[in-house]
């Protein structure tokens, strides 16, 4: 009896325990301002930045990384630096990252693990970036750090994407015509062939001829050769290089 | 009289030729004769029925008679005889040559129509019975999913009639010259190239062409499609004609001469001798004719009649027209079809395509 009943208060308080550790799981997000490069000069303004990066956070359960750097990187150099930046830092399984380059002007998104999830397949971060540029080109890199931690909320509201409905939003159109002419072809084809049935094959050639020859000739006139150069088809995915990031903006 | 009618000689009932026993049979006292049997048996009541020079005259009268009177000279005016059975009157086409009587039921072979110069030469019998007939179009049919509901039904059939239809028939020996230009083609790669080698041949072909059995229909009257479409047959199963064969079947005698039917049949034999010699061409992937001449040394033309089970169906107002072959059991003709049935598949085929579709652009996302 007492067994048991130790039994039963070791499984409540292993239950109870990884309650608690999800928990913790969850608030173990956060928001992160690591301005290397010193950017934000303003203390009130980088205040409220990382305010907002906080509650996006919240919002999220992403960890909500802003980090300047001063490298001149740009491209495959910039992404590559982010994925590295998450990987030191271990936000490499949950993470949302804006890494912008004071030297050579360029920012670049960067997600990773639970965060990639919500990216997977669409045109989402190709969408933010959209939003951000309109802060980046008029030189506003706080207000577009502000947009970013707007849009991780708004992209996280959408919920991790179907890949089902991904895919109709990009090829329905495409997959909606090459139905109908499927549809269309089944149609006239079978109706062609009840109202012709049976109207081929009436004559065998072979069966009923016989060819004697007495002229026989064949003569190499010329030849030529003609070359085609087959085009390979390029990688559309996104680059290799390191594991830490799932999906990486374009510069802007 | 210018009719026939084969008469059992053990009781006096109608013979039949059978299809299934290739044999002619008496439906009473179901006595079986061989056709070359019924033949001996009534050749001199042949040569005596068909030449009545009366009855045929009078029929020639009646025609003419028909044609002044405005019918159009399409062979479909109506034509009296007399039933060698029962002495009932019955009424055909001018190109019918067997038939049913009507009141007796007997088969009435009218002798006249294919006799002297409408004698044909060769004849093919029947070896599909009726109901064989029925059997491979019923299961022709149960193969068709969008027929009209209640179309394949057996009552739609009792109706077949065993025809024979008249044809030409032409066998000719030419002699043909054929100048090409052959193209062999080779494909291959090698990197990221794709070389297309094409390598130029001057080929001619030229001695004897030997085309056999090449036939038009010799009766304008029914559908040149449905008449062309149930060949081929096996003319090696022919046999000379015999007016026996038709006992139990309808038969048409021809009204297309063979001049009428010689242009089209001299074309075809033009182009099956140009593609006999590009069969010897070998080895090559295209053939370009330069030049092609042929000149007809020898031509034999024939006219025979061949089986046909035929069936017309009333659809949507319109008689639509169904011929098996009467010796393979080659179907032809227009099928029905169920509009909204076909049309809820092609949707139901469109919205598969369509899922499909998207599933398959999954794997490019």
């Amino acid at each position: 009896m007492i067994k048991k009943t130790a039994f039963k208060i070791s499984v409540l308080a292993i239950a109870l325990m990884l309650i608690l550790a999800s928990a913790m799981m969850v608030s173990a997000a956060s928001a992160k301002m690591d301005d290397a490069a010193n950017y934000f000069t303003n203390t009130d303004q980088y205040a409220s930045v990382q305010q907002k990066l906080e509650e996006a956070s919240e919002k999220t359960g992403w960890n909500m990384v802003f980090h300047s750097v001063a490298n001149g990187y740009t491209g495959d150099n910039l992404k590559n630096y982010g994925d590295d930046y998450l990987n030191r830092n271990g936000l490499s399984d949950n993470a949302f990252l804006y890494v912008y380059d004071t030297q050579s002007g360029k920012s670049k998104l960067l997600t990773a693990g639970e965060v990639d999830k919500y990216f997977n397949n669409t045109n989402r971060l190709d969408d933010v970036v959209d939003k951000l540029e309109v802060y980046t080109t008029q030189g506003d890199i706080a207000g577009a750090v502000m947009k970013f931690a707007d849009e991780a909320v708004a992209v996280h509201d959408m919920g991790k994407p179907v890949l089902f409905v991904e895919s109709l939003k990009h090829y329905g159109i495409f997959a909606g015509l090459a139905g109908v002419a499927a549809g269309l072809i089944v149609f006239f084809v079978t109706k062609s062939r009840y109202k012709n049935m049976g109207k081929s094959g009436t004559y065998d050639l072979d069966a009923n001829s016989n060819v004697n020859l007495d002229d026989v000739e064949d003569t190499f006139v010329t030849q030529h050769t003609t070359v085609r150069t087959i085009q390979k088809d390029s990688d559309s995915g996104s680059s290799g290089g390191s594991t830490s990031s799932g999906h990486a903006s374009r510069d802007f | 009289m210018a009719t026939m009618s084969y008469k059992c000689p053990n009781c006096d009932g109608p013979l039949k030729f059978d299809p299934d026993k290739q044999l002619f049979t008496c439906e009473f006292c179901l006595g079986e004769f061989a056709p070359d049997k019924v033949q001996q048996m009534n050749e001199e009541k042949e040569q005596r029925e068909t030449y009545d020079e009366k009855e045929v005259k009078h029929a020639e009268e009646q025609q003419q008679k028909a044609q002044e009177q405005g019918a159009e000279d399409n062979g479909e005016y109506a034509v009296s005889y007399t039933c060698p059975s029962c002495g009932a009157e019955i009424v055909t086409t001018s190109t019918t040559a067997a038939t049913t009587c009507f009141y007796c039921y007997n088969p009435v072979v009218l002798g006249a129509r294919l006799s002297g110069e409408f004698n044909p030469d060769k004849v093919v019998p029947f070896e599909l019975s009726k109901e064989k007939a029925q059997e491979r179009f019923l299961a022709m049919c149960g193969k068709k999913w969008f027929l009209p509901k209640g179309f394949v039904g057996k009552e739609q059939f009792e109706k077949l009639n065993g025809v024979y239809f008249p044809y030409w028939f032409a066998d000719e020996q030419k002699t043909a010259h054929l100048t090409a230009t052959g193209k062999k083609i080779r494909t291959w790669r090698s990197g990221n190239k794709e070389y297309t080698e094409t390598r130029i041949f001057h080929v001619v072909r030229g001695g004897d062409v030997v085309i056999k059995n090449v036939f038009e229909r010799a009766l304008k009257s029914e559908s040149r499609d449905m008449l062309q479409s149930v060949h081929p047959y096996d003319l090696s199963k022919a046999q000379p004609f015999a007016m026996s064969y038709l006992s139990g079947f309808q038969a048409e005698k021809r009204d297309l001469e063979k001049a009428d039917v010689e242009p089209i049949i001299e074309q075809k034999m033009h182009e099956y001798a140009e593609q006999a010699l590009k069969n010897t061409m070998e080895g090559y992937d295209i053939i370009e004719t330069e030049s092609f001449n042929e000149h007809t040394d020898l031509a034999a033309y024939t006219y025979d009649l061949l089986p046909v089970w035929m069936v017309t169906y009333k659809y949507n107002g319109e008689i639509i027209p169904f011929a098996i072959n009467g010796q393979t059991g080659k179907a032809y003709g227009h099928l029905p079809v169920n509009k909204a049935k076909l049309a809820a598949v092609s949707a139901a085929i469109a919205v598969v395509v369509f899922i499909i579709g998207v599933l398959g652009g999954m794997l490019f996302l």
